[in-house]
Formats: structure tokens, sequence, C-alpha cells
């Protein structure tokens, strides 16, 4: 099983992610609604792969990728951002902190296990 | 500039004036002919009448002389007594005397008629000396006889007959001379009264000319304080704050804005240097030496404006731009320099651009939730829907996705119109751009029962473009194609080489465009026909994109019937310069450039801009451009990208100025909010200048160099 984390502060996406990811049936599915939780969930249960919001109340993606990579658990976990910005100066921008992937919102939701699939391989 | 050229005028003005002198000296001249010739005719008219007086006087004395001699011998004759004779005596000397003058003396008619004179004078006395020698003798009675018989009286009267006519001939030729010299006299005045006239004529001509030259200067004196009059209205009221700047950067004068603007007083300004009103610290050697390049810039018309930061009297600070213009005067150079508060502009930059993210982020996430579960549903994620269910959750479904790809549209409109789109230019190939197009249209295609076709061109074509920007450009192109084609129709792509262009077609077999919408089709929200199902999921804005995408990237997009129906929609791109053969070895007598990014693209793409042009140097560390400017003295100029990966491009700088002080420096960045204080010669913002710019001004300055160093 591949465990998937998925951060992002609006439940209404939080839940069409999840179930759009949960229909790859090798993937295992956790969700938090801001970088703080996200923090909390790896300290017990590290992903294989972290789906990270930018734009969040109080910490946002990039400050929540610092953070996690500041432990030893999660400072080798791969991390794909997703943005609704997603103007392509700022997807590069991404790219340079250390994030395997961009994935702009909205996103099809029938391909985006496929996509992070993709982005893992 | 005057409209009508002055010169034209003076000159004209000029030539009459010395030809109205001219005629002047010419009829003075002729007066003074005239003159002369009068005098000389009154001159010899008082000769001759001299002549004619002493003509006539021994004419006279002579008759006189001849009576003495006749009177003197019938005394004697009468009387016996000599006394009477001595007259006589005399006679004879005092003719010949008198003769002789007249000879000497009278006119030529005058001395041609004496013979018969000098004749009868002979008789004359012979016969007086027959009667005097006959008294002498004694015998007195036959000199009386002689006497009574008249003989001496005869000759008398002949002599006095001849003297008569020849003091006729003497009056007559005084008279006839009189008549000439007032013929001529009468002559000389009206040729005096005609040359005075001329010559009053000439000065009045003169004087309005002198007049209306004087009216000239005075309208061409008073059009210069009226030109001077508006220069310094437009300086005082212009709502800029305008400096006027002497050579080293000094204020000179200032106009009310500068005032309002910056809170400071005129008299605190005035002599200060313009560095008093920017808030970064800028040295005046550098402020000068900005003014000094941007003087030559205003020629070359680059790089004349700069930001900065502006400081009020009080402290604060705020955005300001500055453009600034030589004043030649007279080797003494002045700038102009107009300085704009920019803040409220920059603010509304700022919140435009923001309100564009903010909209991009809020309208994009709830149609991720809105979407994510219509797809989800439609896709049969949550099991099968019933035929109704279906249709319905399709519809909100594709509708969705068009409102999404409004936006995505909308927003790319506006970042184009407003210049905020950014192309990350690279040289790329053709085919691979036209093979990745289709691969994402293929599901498309096939939902439309549509194939696509493509036919490339057997050598690779490069272009320099924004690769995803181009993609989106064939995409709306083929989407359009696909979309109006109908089932079981082909849509073919091919590339085509025209001229310096690439053109890329994309030919379907629809309806063709309608007459009354070829004029519009490129236009924002234009659809051709709004009850027609298959532009329904449309924005409109396709082929606007496809436009401004197409020009930004030097090219153009149209369209074209296609000969047994259908359209054919096309763009044209300019084809990239073929990459120089070495691109390390450095091409002889052009000249060296030096170019510093960290973008192995960038560099590869500016080296065959410059294709022909100058060899480049291209290296991609400052330590590497550090080694260059060491072992490389023929560098002509330097291009420089400021963010490189962990360096600053500006830190280069001073090392540039140290070992080429006069070698021009082009900031070549993606950063738009450049240091106003760099040391630059231009400034060009990748992705928002064509290369051919950067090309043009590197070579300008070049060659202005090479001219300041001779």
């Amino acid at each position: 099983m591949t465990r998937i984390l998925y951060v992002d502060d609006e439940p209404d996406i939080r839940e069409v992610a999840e179930l759009s990811l949960c229909l790859d049936p090798d993937f295992d599915v956790r969700t938090a609604s801001s970088g703080a939780l996200a923090l909390e969930i790896v300290a017990e249960w590290v992903p294989d792969v972290i789906l990270l919001d930018v734009m969040m109340p109080g910490m946002d993606g990039p400050s929540t990728l610092a953070r996690l990579r500041e432990r030893d658990a999660t400072a080798a976990v791969p991390v794909v951002f997703v943005t609704a910005r997603a103007q392509s100066s700022e997807m590069q921008s991404f790219a340079t902190l250390d994030a395997i992937g961009v994935i702009a919102k909205p996103f099809d939701p029938m391909t985006l296990a496929k996509q992070v699939r993709t982005l893992l391989e | 500039m005057l409209k009508n050229d002055p010169n034209h005028k003076f000159d004209r003005h000029r030539a009459l004036t010395i030809g109205a002198l001219a005629a002047i000296l010419l009829s003075l001249a002729s007066i003074y002919v005239l003159m002369r010739s009068e005098f000389a005719g009154a001159t010899q008219l008082g000769r001759t009448a001299e002549q004619t007086w002493q003509t006539r006087s021994l004419l006279a004395q002579f008759q006189e002389v001849q009576l003495d001699a006749e009177t003197a011998v019938r005394g004697y004759a009468i009387t016996g007594n000599e006394a009477f004779l001595e007259p006589y005596l005399t006679a004879a000397a005092r003719r010949d005397a008198l003769l002789a003058e007249l000879r000497l003396q009278a006119d030529q008619a005058i001395v041609d008629s004496l013979p018969r004179l000098e004749r009868l004078s002979a008789l004359q006395f012979s016969n007086a000396e027959l009667n005097a020698r006959d008294v002498r003798e004694g015998r007195a009675e036959n000199a009386q006889g002689r006497i009574a018989e008249g003989r001496g009286k005869r000759l008398m009267d002949e002599i006095r007959a001849e003297v008569r006519a020849l003091t006729a001939i003497e009056e007559r030729r005084l008279d006839a001379l009189g008549r000439a010299s007032r013929d001529t006299s009468a002559d000389i005045e009206r040729g005096l009264t005609l040359l005075l006239l001329a010559i009053a004529v000439l000065l009045a001509l003169l004087t309005l000319m002198v007049s209306r030259s004087a009216r000239g200067r005075l309208e061409a004196l008073a059009q210069t304080e009226r030109l001077a009059a508006r220069q310094s209205a437009m300086f005082d009221g212009a709502d800029d704050a305008m400096l006027l700047l002497d050579k080293g950067g000094f204020i000179i004068r200032l106009n009310p804005s500068v005032v309002r603007i910056f809170g400071h007083s005129a008299d605190d300004l005035c002599g200060k240097h313009n560095t008093i009103l920017m808030a970064e610290t800028v040295s005046i050697e550098d402020s000068q030496a900005w003014l000094a390049r941007v003087g030559k810039a205003t020629i070359e018309g680059a790089g004349r404006k700069l930001e900065f930061t502006g400081r009020r009297a009080d402290g604060s600070t705020f955005e300001t731009e500055i453009a600034v213009s030589l004043v030649e005067e007279g080797g003494d150079n002045q700038y102009v320099a107009a300085i704009r508060d920019i803040s409220l502009r920059k603010r509304a930059e700022r919140m435009k651009s923001e309100f564009v993210s903010t909209v991009s982020h809020e309208l994009r996430t709830p149609l991720t939730s809105i979407g994510g579960s219509l797809g989800l549903l439609a896709g049969g994620a949550v099991g099968e829907l019933n035929e109704k269910a279906a249709r319905l959750v399709n519809i909100a479904h594709s509708n969705c996705e068009r409102l999404i790809r409004l936006i995505n549209d909308i927003l790319d409109i506006e970042k184009i119109e407003s210049g905020k789109m950014t192309f990350d230019l690279r040289k790329l190939t053709i085919g691979p751009l036209i093979k990745r197009t289709i691969e994402a249209n293929r599901q498309y295609a096939d939902d439309h029962g549509v194939k696509i076709e493509v036919t490339l061109s057997p050598w690779p074509q490069c272009i320099i473009g924004d690769p995803d920007r181009l993609e989106q450009v064939l995409t709306n192109l083929v989407s359009n194609a696909i979309k109006h084609s109908p089932n079981g129709e082909t849509v073919s792509l091919r590339t085509e080489q025209r001229g310096r262009d690439v053109r890329i077609e994309v030919l379907d077999r629809g309806s063709g465009v309608p007459e009354s919408f070829r004029t519009q089709i490129f236009a924002k929200f234009a659809m051709a026909d709004n009850s027609d199902a298959r532009t329904r999921g449309g924005t409109g804005l396709g082929l606007a994109i496809v436009r401004e995408i197409a020009e930004r990237h030097g090219g153009r997009a149209g369209f074209l019937d296609r000969p047994g129906g259908g359209s054919i929609f096309y763009v044209d791109l300019p084809l990239a310069q073929e990459a120089p053969a070495q691109a390390s070895g450095l091409q002889e007598g052009l000249p060296v450039v030096l170019h510093i990014d960290d973008d192995l693209d960038c560099l590869s793409v500016v080296e065959s801009a410059f294709l022909g042009r100058a060899s480049l140097l291209s290296v991609g560390s400052l330590a590497a451009a550090r080694d260059l400017l060491t072992t490389h003295d023929n560098i002509e100029a330097c291009i420089v990208d400021v963010s490189l990966d962990h360096e600053n491009g500006l830190d280069l700088l001073p090392a540039i100025r140290v070992a080429l002080p006069s070698v021009p420096v082009i900031l070549f960045t993606a950063l738009d909010d450049l240091h106003p204080g760099a040391d630059a010669d231009a400034v060009f913002v990748k992705s928002r200048t064509p290369f051919e710019a950067l090309v043009e001004t590197t070579m300008a300055l070049i060659v202005r160099a090479r001219r300041d160093a001779q």
C-alpha cells in the first residue's frame, strides 16, 4: 500500500481528493485540514507521499514543507504541491522548493491518482 | 519648429536690398556722367562765345583801320596837310597784326574767308597809296578826282559788307551752338529728372524693406519670446515635478510641482544636487554617470526612464519615475528631468495583480469541489447512475469545465493585455510541440469521432518561444477544428516554411467561416452562431488568445478557406536563426560580447540571435566571467543576468568596470524589480523584450563606445 497524506484547509476539496485518490486500490489515503495537523499525523504515521495545498491559513504549504524537512522521519518524504494559483512562474518557483511536482486546481478527479503515481515514478 | 523656412524669406529680402542699393549707385554714376557732359558742353559754349566775340571784335577793329586809312588819305588830299596822313602811316602795320591775330584765333570758316578781305584791303591801301603819292608830288587834283569818282568809297563799302558777312557767320555759329547746348541741356535735365525719380523710388523701396526686415526681426524675437513663454508655461504648469539640471546634476530651476510633490521649498532645492530627492543612497558620481549615459541614450531612445524611490522633505518615501532629456546648450549640457509620482499607479498595479490572483484562487477553490464531485459522479466512481441522472450530471460537468476554461482564458487575456503574461522563451523545435498538442487533444478528437493527421517537415524547424503558450495556441486551433468537423472527418496539421517564418496550419472539413463573421473572428467573445451546438462549450476567447500569443512571439494568426470545403487556420512564427557551427569559437572580425546567464537555453538563444553580428563568450557563473574578464581584453560589451543560481549578477559589475571601464553593460534579466542604481547602460527584461531589441541596442552601444574611444 502507498500511504498518501492530503493536506488542504477546504473540507469539500479534501473529500473529493480523498475519493479521487481512493480510486487507486493501492492508495492508503489520510487527510489533514492544516499544516499543524499534518505535522501531528506524520509523527505517528509516516506517509510515502504528501500532497500539500499551497494557500492555507496559518501555516501555508511552503512553511509546512520546511517543518516537515526539519524532522528526520519526514526529511526525505516526497511532497507534491497542489495550488489554485496555477501561473507557470509560480509553478516553477514551487518546483525549486524541494517538491517533486505541482498539481493545479481544479484537478481531474478521475486521473488524480494516476497523476500522483506518475510523479512518484 | 517653424513651419515656414525663414531663411528663404531672409535671403530674398537681402537680395532685394542689395539690388536696390546697386540700382541707386548706378543712377548716381549716370548722373555723374550726365553732369560731366553738361559741364563740358557749357565750357565749350563759353569758349566758343569768347572766340566769336574776339573774332567779331578783331573784324570791327580791322574795318576801323581800313576806314582810318581811307579817311587819313582823303584829309591829306583835300588839305595837303601832312598831319592828316598820321593814321594812314600806322594803319598797314595795325592791319597786318589784326589779320595775323584773326588767322590765329578765328574759326576755320573765317580764316578761309580772310584772303578775300585781305585782297580788298590791299586794293584799298594801294588806292590810298596812289592818292597820297599824287598829293605829295603836287598832283592833288588827280587824287581829288579819284576820290570824287568814289573808288575808295566803293572799296570801303565792299570791305564793310565783307566784315558784316563774316560777323554774321560768327553770330550764326554762336546761335547754333547755343541752341544745341540748350537742346542737350534739356535732354540732360529730363534724364536727371528721371534718374532722381528712380532714386527716390528706390530709396522709398529700400526704406520699406528695411522697415519690413526690422519688423520681421521683431516678429521673430516676439515669436522666440512666445516660445520661451510657452516652454516656461509647460515647465512651470506641468503636473510632473520638473527640474532643470546642470551638467553635474545640480538643480538650476524647478517648477511648483516639485514643491508640491516633495514638500521642499524652492529655495531649499536650488543649487542642491538632485540626489536630495532620492531615498536610495546614490552617490553624486553615480548620478552624474547615469545622467551622462542618459544624455546619450536620449538619442538612442533606450534607458531614458528610471524608477526610483523618492524622498520628501519630511523623510517619507514614495515611488517615482524619472525621465531625463538632454538639452545641448553650446557645449554646456543641461538636463530636463520630469519626475512623476507613480505610487498610485504602482498601488493600482499591485491591487490588480492581487485581485487577479485572488479571483483565480477564490473561483478555482469552489470549482475544484464542484468539478471534482461531478467528475467522480460522471466517471462512475460512486456507482452507475440512471440514464436521466447521468445526462444531467454530464451537463453539469461539462458546463463546470467550461466555466473553468472561461476563467483560465479571461485570466490569460487579462494577463496578455496588461503585459503581465511572462513568456518563458527558449529555442524549440516545431515537431515535438505539435506531437504534444495532438496527444493532449487525442481524447477530445476520439469523443467527436474525428481523426488527426500530421505532416511534418523532414528537417527540424526551430523557433524561439514559450512551449506552454505555443501549445495553448495549437490546442485552441486543433480543438476548434475538431469541434467544427463532421463525424468521421480528419483534422490535418502541417508546417510550411514561408520566407523567414514557419507556418503551422490546422485544416478542417467544417462548414467554413461565415462571411459576416470574418472580420471579427479573432475578437474577444466572438462566436459565429450561438445556436450552433458545436460552439457550445467554447469561451469565445480561444482565437483572441491565439492571436495575442502569436503576435507576442513576433508572428501572426490568420485563416483561409480550404479548397473543397472547410477552413485553414494558421499561425506564422519567426524561425530561429541557425545555431553557429562552432558555438565556442570566436568569429574573426566580430565584436566580442560576454554573456553571463545560468540558463543554458537563454545563453544559446542569445548566441544565435547575435549570429553574424557579434561573437559571444557565454558563461554560466560569475567566477567563469571573472576569469574571462582577466584573459580577454577585447570584450566590447557585457550582457548580465541579475538573478543567477545563488549569485547576484550585479556583483560582477564593479569587476567589469575595473577591468574594462568603457565597456557597456546590459542587464538582461527575468526580474521586474531592478535596482535603479545599477550601473548599467541598458536594461532588458526577459520575455518582455524581443531578442532583436537586445541585439540592436548592444550593437549600438558597442558602436558608441568605439566612437567615444577615438
